[in-house]
């Protein structure tokens, strides 16, 4: 190699990472970033469910064994570094990375990972709250047993395979606390939990808003964010305010309709995130009216869903295929030719129904964000095929009591990517051990099949098998129609212009991790 | 001294019956949180068994003997929906309330009594009617729209004020008694107090501005009916200045009835807190409830209504008391 | 610093020179305005060719225009309709819950004075707890009670106006039962029927009037705030508190939409304010002599 050869190599390699400083150092760290959550529970505590915002704090300041990617919809390493499963898929076993502390500085051992994941059914442990766990969070009923092998080694064993066990892993139920906290804390652990995430808990004011500080100690480097504040708003209105008025960087939770404007906006830009939120009605079939498959095929034709999109959702959806996102494994996408807008047909099936028009129906829905928009869109969609249609808005309580009830017609709801694994929203909608009060789905002469479709395809090991079952699952879904499907959200998430590595993916699941995110001046 | 204590050992009379109320009031109706989720996600015998750790499944007799016995204990119970005492929701929550609510009291005096003595010595010229006309006007506009109005031109528009929470959460500040105004003066901490103070003045001046009118027809109507007693003609007559008459003689009578009002108006004050507390998003207890109310998590509504009604029944009992201080005519008799 | 006082206060007693229209031009404004709103709202099917509840996409957040005079609101519905049928419930609860409380209030005040001993010390003791609920916050308590809804919403506000009135006919009432010529004719045999078709009622009447007129303010802005607080009316009822609430998001986008609804309020509530002034001023014996 001629000496001006070896010059010139180093001059592009001077070159290039003159190239690259700028994009490195672009990252800065440094600075606060306020979330605007729709709410915050009075408590921390991870064992239970209490909304969304409590789920954005705890996202970032724990993590489990495992995390999901909620784009590639594949597990990746947490506090877990590796891990291996038996080929009967039953047994797995852990091995922690090496050296991790929790934000107080104790530890992370095999023993603390036992008793974090095992602590919601351990009536000695001091943090336990006799009367509250009631979710079934990271899969303990179908556990065996789980042990720690040795102090950096945790053995799960199942009854039987579970396809999702990994992602269960990544709930926030499944989050590993520090036991110096559980027991200092003991039952008020929720108001102060110590975790090993990205970030730690600075202060917490309850059902109000959570401050958050970089964890140096996280096993992945230092977070870019200083800090994070995690704010519960009453509504939308009032976190348009904050937005407009600089106080609030970023959230999912404000008016589509306010999009066109803010895209104007010099300090204000939307992101479009993917389509993991389904948008259904739910028909009774417990019923004497939505009972009858014909009715419920009426309905589905009888919707006119791209002005659903247009004008309920201010653009921000896509047409529906199937209760799985386009991202899912074994995603159908033959689906989407049956939730068409066709009123004649609509009107057939309700003659072939044997019921006399103008046949009465209650809808219900959440009184808030964009339902009651849906509500009267579809409602006007129904009167003109032939029904009368009674329109319930009720308050979240309210409304998640009569679903619980059964006593409700149809009712629109929706179902997030919680956990990236086809068998998340299709076993809540359609198992009999999970009996939804909403379609009552466990009546359907369907049902027996649909069970047997859906154990089999959790404890399916193999990709292909699944992707197969779950084609299946979701033709027969389809066949008798028990959820009537509206839209695919795209939700916009609003963030403030300097803030920067948004992860749009998780944000649209509403499980963001902020490790990431940075502030450019 | 007497009186006093009559007033003091009627207190816990009225308190018990105001917590008789609500849990009657909030067990006409059946459901709650807990059932509402234990009904979707569990089985009977596991619904049993939760309903059992709640004392659900006990006769409402002797759930109302357990909630009486706790709550002389001064245990206020568990939240339904998160299992956190409710004492400790309380004292996250009612400070910032009494703050704001107190704030404005002060807001609305200073305003109203100064609109009411204007209108008073103008008495039946144009600055009266104008300043009664504006005082009418006040307290017709609906407190909510007030706040949306004040969030749009002072936050957005002109962003001299924030929009929304308590204080700068980024600020570093020490929690006592979590009345803040008394923590940050306390601790001496001069950036925490001017951002806490930056944040309480939107909402404080709505729930003022609104209830000054109140205050303001009150102080005119009471001054009017000193300035034309035998009391203050006298005063007059013996050649006082105009300005020491009214101050000195009128106003101080006419305080009177304006410090029971107050006391009365409290209870609005304290309503027009929840009110804004919403559109302001502040923490306290008008959040607390509507969030109790929404996820029927009757505890903590429970706590809510029983707190916010001991406030309430205190402060009135101070007004009677100071009333009976301050009345000449009360003390002689 | 008060720089009215260096004006010399009229010397008093002045008999007021102004005509009788002059003094009461105020309320006879809100009275007219008053009888026109509730036309509106009665009569509103023929005032609008809109329907107020139906959803109309290709006609969302129009302006202010011939055609819509107050505009469009997201769902596309004629803003100025809504505001028509808007008043219904809130003056309907506003009515309804004053007369409930009127009813109630003189009942229980009357049996408490007339009867006195145990019921009276009851029913009065029970005014006082209620009143020991600040007013909002006991509305607020019943409707988590009962649930939502326009009745329960009436039921709600009815009940915390009960005490206002009890309390205020059993102090008349008593001052009435114990004036000499009733004591004699009581003595003489005469039974209370009597006594409350003849004194009890003429006397009660114009004080009620003026408490009346003063509750229904409290009774519409209660009202308003339920609503608002979405505790009352449900959607999509048109309603003014509700549509504030619901506007709200739209006050950066289209702030015709809650800014509508909300002047109808200050409207209705700044006439039923003077007309309640107007009231006090001609039937408080009192306040008349100072005017």
């Amino acid at each position: 190699m001629s000496r001006r050869r070896t010059l010139s190599w180093w001059l592009a390699l001077l070159a290039l990472s003159l190239l690259l400083v700028p994009a490195v150092s672009a990252q800065q760290t440094g600075g606060t970033l306020v979330v605007a959550a729709e709410s915050m529970g009075d408590s921390l505590e991870n064992g239970l469910w209490s909304g969304f915002g409590t789920v954005n704090v705890l996202d970032n300041i724990g993590e489990g064994l495992v995390r999901s990617d909620f784009v590639s919809g594949e597990p990746t390493p947490g506090l877990a570094e590796s891990w291996t499963i038996s080929e009967d898929g039953l047994t797995y076993v852990f091995t922690l990375r090496g050296g991790l502390t929790f934000h107080d500085g104790t530890p992370v051992t095999a023993e603390a990972v036992v008793r974090s994941l095992t602590r919601d059914s351990n009536e000695s442990d001091p943090a336990y709250i006799a009367g509250m766990y009631m979710f079934p969070g990271h899969g303990t009923t179908n556990w065996e047993s789980l042990t720690a092998t040795d102090a950096s080694t945790v053995t799960l064993v199942l009854k039987t395979p579970d396809a999702t066990q990994l992602h269960r892993l990544a709930r926030p139920s499944a989050y590993i606390l520090s036991p110096a906290a559980l027991d200092a804390q003991g039952a008020n652990i929720g108001t102060a939990p110590v975790m090993a995430g990205p970030f730690r808990l600075e202060r917490f004011v309850p059902g109000q808003e959570a401050v958050l500080a970089a964890f140096d100690g996280y096993w992945a480097g230092r977070p870019f964010l200083d800090q994070i504040i995690i704010r519960a708003f009453p509504d939308e209105a009032s976190i348009l305010a904050a937005l407009e008025a600089g106080e609030v960087q970023f959230t999912t939770n404000a008016p589509f309709l306010s999009v066109p404007r803010l895209q104007q906006s010099d300090n204000i830009r939307v992101e479009v995130g993917p389509a993991l939120v389904d948008l259904f009605i739910g028909a009774n079939v417990a019923d004497e009216v939505t009972g009858n498959r014909d009715i419920r095929l009426a309905v589905n034709y009888a919707i006119n869903r791209d002005n659903i999109i247009l004008a309920g959702l201010n653009g921000f959806g896509e047409l529906p295929a199937s209760i799985l996102s386009p991202t899912d494994l074994g995603f159908d996408e033959s689906g989407r030719s049956i939730s068409t807008y066709n009123p004649d047909l609509a009107r057939e099936h309700i003659a072939k129904s044997g019921l006399a028009t103008p046949i009465a129906i209650e809808l219900a829905y959440e009184n808030n964000r964009f339902w009651p928009v849906l509500a009267e869109l579809v409602k006007a969609d129904l009167e003109a095929v032939g029904f009368t249609v009674t329109l319930a808005g009720l308050d979240s309580g309210s409304f998640w009591g009569k679903v619980a009830d059964g006593d409700i017609q149809l009712s629109i709801n929706q179902r997030s990517t919680f956990v990236p694994d086809p068998n998340d929203k299709t076993s809540i909608l359609h198992s009999v051990n999970s009996p939804g009060g909403q379609t009552r789905h466990e009546l359907l002469p369907t049902a027996a099949e649909m069970d047997a479709l859906l154990d089999a395809a959790l404890q399916a090991t193999d990709s292909a098998t699944r992707v197969e079952l779950y084609r299946q699952i979701q033709a027969l879904a389809l066949a008798e129609m028990p959820y009537i499907y509206l839209a695919y959200l795209t939700p916009p998430v609003f963030v403030a212009d300097s803030v920067q590595g948004v992860p749009v993916g998780a944000a649209a699941a509403g499980r963001a991790t902020l490790r990431e995110v940075y502030l450019s001046n | 001294m007497k009186y006093l204590f009559t007033r003091l050992l009627w207190l816990p009379v009225v308190m018990w019956a105001v917590a008789t109320l609500t849990f009657i009031t909030l067990r006409i109706v059946p459901g709650n949180y807990i059932e509402s989720v234990a009904n979707q996600i569990l089985d009977p015998e596991q619904i049993a068994r939760v309903q059992a750790i709640w004392g659900l499944d006990r006769p409402i007799t002797e759930q109302y003997a357990a909630f009486m016995s706790d709550l002389v204990r001064g245990d206020l119970g568990l939240s339904m929906s998160s299992g956190i005492p409710l004492s400790r929701l309380i004292f996250e929550r009612m400070p910032p309330t009494i703050e704001l609510a107190l704030v404005a009291m002060v807001i609305s005096t200073g305003i109203g009594m100064a609109v009411g003595i204007v209108s008073a010595v103008t008495h039946n010229r144009l600055v009266d009617y104008a300043t009664r006309t504006f005082a009418v006007l006040w307290l017709s506009l609906p407190l909510f729209w007030v706040a949306m109005m004040l969030i749009v031109i002072f936050a957005v528009q002109l962003r001299w004020m924030p929009a929304s929470g308590r204080i700068d959460a980024r600020l570093d500040y020490e929690v006592i008694t979590n009345f803040m105004l008394i923590d940050h003066v306390l601790t001496g901490n001069r950036a925490a107090l001017s951002s806490f103070v930056h944040h309480l003045i939107l909402p404080a001046l709505a729930i003022g501005l609104t209830s000054s009118g109140f205050v303001a027809r009150l102080t005119r109507s009471a001054m009017l009916e000193i300035v034309h007693s035998d009391y203050v003609r006298t005063a007059r007559a013996k050649g006082l200045s105009e300005r020491r008459v009214i101050l000195k003689h009128a106003l101080q009578n006419a305080l009177l009835p304006i410090i029971t009002l107050q006391g009365l108006q409290f209870g609005t004050l304290l309503g027009g807190a929840v009110i804004t507390e919403i559109v302001f998003t502040r923490p306290g207890m008008g959040r607390m409830l509507l969030d109790g109310i929404l996820k029927r998590d009757f505890p903590v509504v429970q706590g809510a209504v029983m707190i916010v009604a001991f406030v309430y029944v205190v402060i009135n009992m101070l007004v009677d008391i100071i009333y009976h201080v301050v009345d000449p005519r009360l003390r002689h008799s | 610093m008060i720089p009215a006082l260096t004006i010399p206060t009229p010397p008093l007693p002045v008999p007021a020179r102004r005509s009788r229209w002059r003094r009461y031009e105020l309320s006879l404004v809100g009275g007219v305005f008053f009888a026109l709103v509730i036309f509106a709202t009665a009569f509103a099917p023929l005032l609008t060719p809109y329907n107020p509840e139906l959803p109309n996409v290709t006609s969302r957040f129009k302006l202010p225009s011939l055609q819509h005079p107050f505009g469009t609101d997201d769902f596309g519905r004629d803003v100025l309709a809504r505001v028509l049928y808007g008043g219904r419930p809130i003056l309907f609860t506003g009515f309804a819950s004053v007369l409930a409380a009127l009813v109630v209030g003189i009942l229980i005040g009357t049996v408490g004075a007339l009867y006195r001993g145990w019921i009276d010390l009851l029913l009065m003791r029970l005014m006082d707890v209620m009143l020991s609920f600040p007013s909002v916050l006991l509305a607020i308590l019943i409707v988590a009670a009962l649930g939502t809804g326009l009745a329960n919403m009436i039921v709600a506000i009815t009940f915390f106006m009960v005490p206002v009135f009890a309390r205020l006919v059993r102090a008349i009432v008593l001052t009435l039962v114990y004036q000499d010529y009733v004591l004699a004719a009581r003595a003489m045999g005469a039974g209370d029927l009597w006594l409350i078709r003849r004194h009890i009622f003429p006397n009660l009447l114009p004080p009620m009037i003026v408490q009346a007129s003063a509750m229904l303010a409290v009774a519409i802005s209660t009202a308003t705030a339920l609503n608002f607080l979405r505790l009352g009316v449900e959607p999509p009822t048109p309603d003014w508190g509700l549509m504030v609430a619901d506007g709200q998001r739209l006050l950066f986008d289209a702030a015709h939409v809650p800014f509508f609804p909300g002047l109808a309020i200050t409207l209705t509530l700044l006439s039923v304010n003077f007309i309640g002034d107007g009231l006090r001023d001609h039937l408080d014996p009192k306040l008349r002599r100072r005017l």
